[in-house]
């Protein structure tokens, strides 16, 4: 009897195990998550936004020599002459390879509503990239919470829509300017590239006034956007390395060229 | 004896489900609020239901008051008048005004009384900017600049502002009054209303009646100055130490806007202003 007793406990062990294993499946299989796939709870997004923020943890590769003219052509803002500037870019969500990468594959829907900044950055993002111009919203949302990479993707993603919607119109130009002198106040001096290519010719002397009108309002809004967040506004925080950048600028404009080392985020 | 190991079993399988459960469910609102260090506001929910104005809830528990609060009536005219940036017309507004390191009437009365003796080393945003007013006071005026200009990067919005007036006029003391020293001034003042304080309006009028920013090299100088101040502040925090300001708006700024239009009208009213004690 005894024994019968003992094989018993030993199955509803066995069975409890089947259960918790099966409880801990179920829940792994949502974490990774597919946009489309199955309702999930508000759990399941917590969990993917927890162990996702764990996995685009920016990490450093070790400098790449490389040849100043070439560099030219690359986005700036995305590679950094310092390990301080790439530390700079860490903390205001400048995204790497693998988190660029990670893009196409990521379920947006389990990062709605997140507070944390990175994450907002890739899914507005996300949504640009497919086609969906929420996305905008979503990264002038991650700019109030910190994330200059998702402001100045925010930023050119209005100006690219106005333009397409409605064709162009000088007040469009003077928002992205504005939206990127903004962007230069709070320490990205690497928007002269973003100007350059996208509003190039612009007439700064005559539309000052009114860009300086728009960046005020536009760094009211971000802070009014943080207060609603009950999050501290974005601070002031100029990026490193701004004159080694510009020695290189001058180096390419006359037209030389150098080796340099670069880091470019993982 | 099979009741008893039936029984043992089931109450062993809730045990263990139980632990399961337990192991399983917290794991996630926790590392969620690992990567949130921010704290979360009252819900607009709650707010709602409570009835009021939503907004004003959400400034008074993002700027809470220190001390106890007086509340006190004046004369919107009166106000609108002199240089109001030290009056609160809500408690928020109070709040935000000792966030940001604005003085109390008590503690100007007793700038004489600052011990500029003291080291600076570890001093808050309020006493850097006491003691940067008191050098000002005592007419050391580039030892004050700096002082308040420290003050500043700490988040003083008041000292930012005192010290650019107090360069302003040591520049026209120097050399007569110029464009450049105009553009400047009203470089520094749009600052202080990026970083939140709407009321710098009433310097610009005082000190710079007639500035002209629509011709397109003033301001065009005026925007340059802007961001490089702002890059400065910025600079100033990091070599400090200390995280930088950024864009904290003023609470109040549609009370301020009324009281304006009610004076443009020709009236005035009674308005509750705050003070901390």
């Amino acid at each position: 009897m005894r024994k019968r007793g003992f094989w018993w406990l030993l199955a509803l062990v066995f069975l409890a195990s089947l259960i918790a294993l099966g409880y801990w499946l179920l829940d792994s299989e949502r974490v990774p998550g597919r946009a489309g796939s199955a309702p999930q709870t508000k759990l399941a997004h917590a969990n993917h936004g927890a162990k996702l923020a764990s996995r685009v943890g920016t990490g450093a590769m070790p400098p790449v020599s490389m040849d100043s003219q070439a560099l030219s052509r690359l986005d700036p803002r995305l590679i950094a002459l310092l390990p301080d500037e790439l530390d700079w870019m860490a903390r205001h969500h400048f995204l790497g390879e693998s988190d660029l990468a990670a893009l196409s594959s990521l379920d947006v829907d389990a990062l709605d509503g997140t507070r944390d900044a990175r994450l907002a950055t890739m899914q507005g993002l996300a949504l640009l990239q497919r086609g969906d111009s929420s996305g905008m919203a979503v990264l002038f949302a991650a700019g109030a919470m910190g994330s200059l990479y998702g402001y100045e993707e925010a930023a050119l993603a209005q100006h690219r829509e106005l333009k397409e919607r409605l064709g162009w119109f000088q007040d469009h130009d003077d928002m992205l300017m504005a939206h990127l002198e903004v962007a230069r106040m709070l320490g990205d001096y690497k928007v002269d590239a973003l100007v350059a290519k996208h509003l190039p010719g612009y007439p700064t002397a005559a539309r000052a006034r009114i860009v300086q009108t728009h960046a005020t309002e536009f760094l009211r809004q971000l802070g009014i956007s943080a207060q609603m967040r009950g999050m501290a506004p974005p601070v002031i925080d100029p990026r490193p390395a701004e004159e080694q950048w510009r020695d290189l600028q001058r180096l390419n404009a006359a037209g030389a060229s150098t080796s340099v080392d670069v880091y470019v985020a993982q | 004896m099979r009741k008893q190991t039936l029984l043992l079993s089931a109450g062993l399988l809730l045990l263990l489900g139980l632990a399961a459960f337990l192991e399983l469910r917290p794991a996630a609102p926790v590392a969620v609020s690992a990567t949130d260090s921010q704290p979360r506001p009252p819900l607009l929910a709650r707010m709602v239901a409570q009835g009021g104005d939503v907004l004003a809830s959400i400034f008074a528990a993002r700027f809470p008051v220190r001390g106890k609060v007086r509340a006190s009536e004046a004369d919107s005219n009166v106000l609108l008048s002199q240089d109001s940036r030290r009056v609160a017309l809500s408690q928020a507004e109070l709040g935000w005004l000792q966030k940001h390191a604005y003085p109390t009437d008590a503690a100007l009365d007793a700038l004489s009384s600052v011990d500029l003796a003291a080291p600076e080393g570890s001093l808050s945003s309020e006493a850097m900017t006491l003691r940067g007013l008191a050098l000002l006071q005592r007419g050391a005026v580039p030892e004050a600049i700096v002082t308040l200009r420290k003050a500043a990067a700490q988040g003083a919005i008041y000292a930012y502002e005192e010290a650019a007036i107090a360069e302003y006029r040591q520049r026209v003391a120097q050399s007569g009054k110029a464009d450049d020293a105009d553009d400047v001034l009203r470089a520094h003042l749009e600052v202080a209303q990026i970083l939140g304080d709407y009321k710098v309006d009433y310097l610009t009028a005082t000190y710079l009646p007639d500035y002209r920013d629509r011709n397109p090299q003033r301001a065009e100088a005026m925007q340059r100055y802007t961001s490089e101040f702002m890059r400065q502040l910025g600079l100033g925090a990091q070599a400090l130490g200390v995280t930088a300001p950024g864009p904290d708006p003023r609470p109040g700024g549609e009370q301020w806007r009324d009281l304006q239009r009610l004076s443009a009208a020709g009236e005035s009213a009674r308005v509750d202003v705050y003070v901390a004690e």
